[in-house]
């Protein structure tokens, strides 16, 4: 039911999010039409930054109750921060590459989202390796940790040093923002992607407990 | 200044993205639900 939900609520919202972006929306200044991308690089960014604090507690809880539960709910957020990241980080390349005329910079902002990227792709390495439930859970949990530590850096690094990525616009310096239509926009354009998100979030934790159903079955019919 | 094509590739490279993980999640949800099946009837046949 709540899947369903979710999946109407982010049919709803993405054609409204679309119709800001293609039609509202103005071009931002000296930029021409890829600016239009902040309104998919900004809340894939933020959103990855977000979805690290799931992860972190889902571990957390795991090594306080050992209740396989919490790995569970974990390792699939940790699958959708990890498409997160890996999206974030395209759409800005291809934003950076006509703005800067430059791919990629080892700027700290995106070297700290690289890492964050690496930190995911080593956390499911690791679980892909690893054949004991147990240790699989206690071992992710260290990646987890990584992740959270990395997330408020990254959320600062442009706050507190000179980068090549532009200074924020959201909760920035004073003179900061934006229009009030790129700022409609982008908010509806985030809670578009929060909804899909979320609807993608709520699929893989279904799956996940099929997957286990089946582990154990498996063992069942082993057993006889 | 008019970047189309990288407005267009962000554009296509996130709905794709998207798009390909959902065909993924339904395959693997198919399949175990097929496999899942599968280990019910092999129970039921072991226990009669």
């Amino acid at each position: 039911m709540r899947t369903k939900i979710l999946g109407i609520l982010s049919l709803l919202t993405m054609p409204v999010a679309l119709y800001l972006i293609f039609v509202y929306s103005p071009n931002i200044e000296d930029q021409g039409i890829s600016g239009r991308n902040l309104y998919f690089h900004v809340p894939t960014a933020i959103l990855g930054l977000l979805w690290v604090i799931p992860v972190f507690v889902g571990n957390m809880l795991f090594l306080i109750t050992r209740n396989h539960r919490w790995d569970r709910l974990s390792y699939c957020n940790a699958e959708i921060a990890f498409l997160l990241t890996t999206l974030a980080l395209l759409t800005g390349m291809i934003w950076a590459k006509p703005i800067w005329g430059k791919w990629w910079v080892w700027d700290p902002r995106l070297t700290l989202e690289l890492v964050l990227w690496l930190t995911f792709a080593g956390y499911f390495m690791l679980r892909s390796y690893l054949p004991d439930r147990e240790k699989k859970a206690k071992l992710s949990a260290i990646f987890g940790v990584l992740a959270m530590v990395n997330a408020p850096i990254n959320y600062m690094a442009i706050r507190l040093m000179r980068t090549q990525h532009p200074q924020p616009i959201i909760a920035g310096e004073e003179g900061s923002g934006m229009d009030p239509e790129i700022a409609t926009t982008l908010l509806v354009s985030f809670i578009a992607f929060s909804f899909l998100y979320l609807y993608l979030l709520d699929r893989r934790v279904a799956i996940a407990k099929v997957e286990e159903e089946v582990e154990y079955l498996e063992t069942a019919v082993q057993a006889q | 200044m008019n970047n189309l094509n990288y407005f267009l590739a962000v554009y296509t490279i996130v709905f794709v993205a998207i798009f390909v993980y959902t065909w993924l999640l339904s395959s693997r949800q198919k399949r175990l639900e097929d496999k899942l099946d599968e280990l019910r009837e092999q129970l039921k046949e072991s226990r009669r």
